[in-house]
């Protein structure tokens, strides 16, 4: 059972943007603002990725990222996470810009693993996690503590290029929260793995949220993993924001599998 | 920061065997050379080998395949970041781009300088087993003092780690453009020979920076025929040449790193 390493996040930065949402139970709690983004929009050549998308995440809330392949979900990840410049529009975390701003310490608060955990093979796990620690300004003994707490003790001084698909995701899990971040984007984190080690991972998450008031957009083709986990979903359609359904609605996630149904029967019809 | 991700460079560098494998080719090939002029036997007394000649030919050697083994390392140093996809784990954290691009600027740099004061301080014990410490002689004439010869080598030398500047950056921003470490790696060396002999060949005169690369060394290799230094040149026009050059380089290489989308 994976367990969580958690630091103290601070909330001083917030522009006290606060929205009333359920959380776990059902219980209603005011939240604050976490991400906003606004307008953004993407264009490679003349095929617009990403059109005018726009829609906010607040504290301790889990938000499914939905869509088809080629929706525009992997770009709109990419940007969130200073991979790919956006043409139009703007991300702000915790109220501050991260793309118009030369300051990249707005991105302190940013956890991600974009589609795999990708580390350099011939390191170690813990040689990996060490220096994404120094950048962070974390010291060693919360790599130590992170390690042990992703079941990888064992394995520390292994390199990283002989882990297993798993051990990789519970790297990229450790590395995620290195840095204690208000946000976490995850890029499908039960990919590979069997189905215990999902059913951790998607505790890992509901523990982050419940416990740690963490925000978590959660990108997955899985809509029973969505439905367990997620507040609310957003399902994108050709770089458009498609839907928008809070999870807590009876038979919210019914709608979000009519939509589907509709997509592919619209795609059959094409 | 700047200095923390090159130290970071530098450990992912080091994890690896193909940087030890280059460095111990330029060595061997310095070595086997200088031993190899050192034991052929002089036929005149201007075939004589001088301690400073031989280690101004071992020097030349040994950085023309320094230059190819920064070419390789370099060709690599971004090309396989994309390749293994850690440009994305990278790029997430609170980094500017163009910090990590300076450190890797600066990793690939000194490890050219580490590897330039080895292969200086291997020819200069290698030559140190050959006659000829003193003033250069021919047939009892004076051609240079020994001052002149070891204040011209020590310049050639120090010459050597401003032209490996251009080299360096010339080498990630090739690898910038490819995501397939061997395509990076054969593309850059490609271009970095290709340069070298269109230069020699059609004599593209002094305003290209390969130009000045072998140049102190080659005209050591002199001393003995008693043709005469043009430091002036070399020293003053070939730095400013390879500083010129480095910042043309690396400039496009921010500019583009700074640019590019990372989609795969």
């Amino acid at each position: 059972m994976l367990a969580v390493v958690y630091g103290v996040c601070s909330r001083d930065s917030l522009d006290g943007r606060t929205l009333l949402i359920r959380g776990f139970g059902q219980r209603e709690h005011w939240r604050m603002e976490i991400l906003r983004v606004d307008r953004l929009s993407k264009r490679f050549g003349s095929t617009w990725a990403v059109r005018s998308l726009s829609f906010s995440i607040h504290t301790g809330e889990v938000v499914g990222f939905l869509g088809q392949n080629g929706a525009g979900k992997s770009t709109t990840i990419k940007m969130l996470c200073n991979l790919v410049r956006p043409t139009e529009g703007d991300i702000f975390l915790n109220g501050k810009s991260i793309i118009s701003s030369s300051d990249a310490r707005h991105r302190q608060k940013l956890g991600a693993i974009v589609e795999s955990p990708r580390f350099y093979p011939a390191l170690s796990g813990h040689r990996n996690l060490e220096m994404l620690a120094r950048i962070y300004g974390v010291g060693r003994d919360r790599v130590d503590a992170l390690m042990d707490q992703v079941g990888l003790s064992e394995k520390a001084s292994h390199r990283f290029g002989t882990y297993s698909m798993g051990m990789k995701q519970r790297l990229g899990l450790a590395a995620v929260l290195i840095n204690a971040p208000d946000l976490i984007i995850l890029d499908e984190p039960t990919n590979g793995l069997d189905p215990v080690g999902s059913r951790q991972i998607q505790d890992l998450i509901g523990e982050l949220a419940r416990e740690h008031h963490v925000s978590v957009l959660l990108c997955s083709h899985q809509l029973d993993e969505v439905a367990n986990l997620c507040h609310r979903a957003l399902v994108l359609h050709e770089g458009k924001l498609h839907l928008e359904m809070d999870l807590a609605e009876p038979k919210g996630i019914e709608a979000i599998k009519a939509c589907f149904d509709d997509l592919a029967r619209e795609g059959a019809a094409l | 920061m700047i200095g923390e991700l090159a130290r970071q460079e530098g450990i992912k560098l080091f994890s690896q065997k193909y940087p030890y494998l280059l460095a111990a080719l330029v060595i061997a090939v310095e070595a086997a050379y200088m031993i190899a002029t050192a034991m052929k036997p002089a036929e005149t007394s201007l075939d004589v080998v001088t301690a400073p000649q031989l280690w101004a030919q071992g020097l030349g050697w040994g950085l023309r395949f320094e230059v190819y083994a920064i070419l390789v390392i370099g060709g690599m140093g971004i090309s396989r970041e994309f390749s293994l996809g850690t440009v994305k784990t990278v790029l997430i954290l609170p980094i500017r781009r163009y910090q990590w691009i300076l450190a890797k600027l600066l990793g690939l740099v000194l490890l050219s300088w580490s590897l330039l004061i080895v292969v200086v301080g291997l020819g200069l014990v290698i030559a140190a087993i050959s006659p000829g410490w003193g003033d250069v002689l021919r047939d009892g004439v004076r051609l240079y003092t020994a001052g002149q010869v070891w204040g011209n080598l020590a310049l050639a030398s120090g010459l050597t780690f401003v032209f490996m500047l251009p080299v360096c950056a010339f080498a990630l921003l090739i690898s910038s453009f490819f995501s397939s470490s061997g395509a990076a790696v054969g593309v850059t060396l490609l271009l970095g020979i290709v340069l070298e002999t269109v230069t020699e060949m059609l004599d593209l005169g002094t305003w290209l920076f390969i130009h000045h690369l072998y140049r102190p060394f080659a005209m050591i290799e002199k001393l003995g025929k008693g043709l005469p230094f043009r430091w002036g040149e070399t020293a003053a026009w070939g730095s400013t040449v390879a500083l010129v050059t480095f910042v043309i380089f690396a400039g496009l290489l921010i500019f583009r790193m700074g640019r590019v989308d990372i989609t795969d």
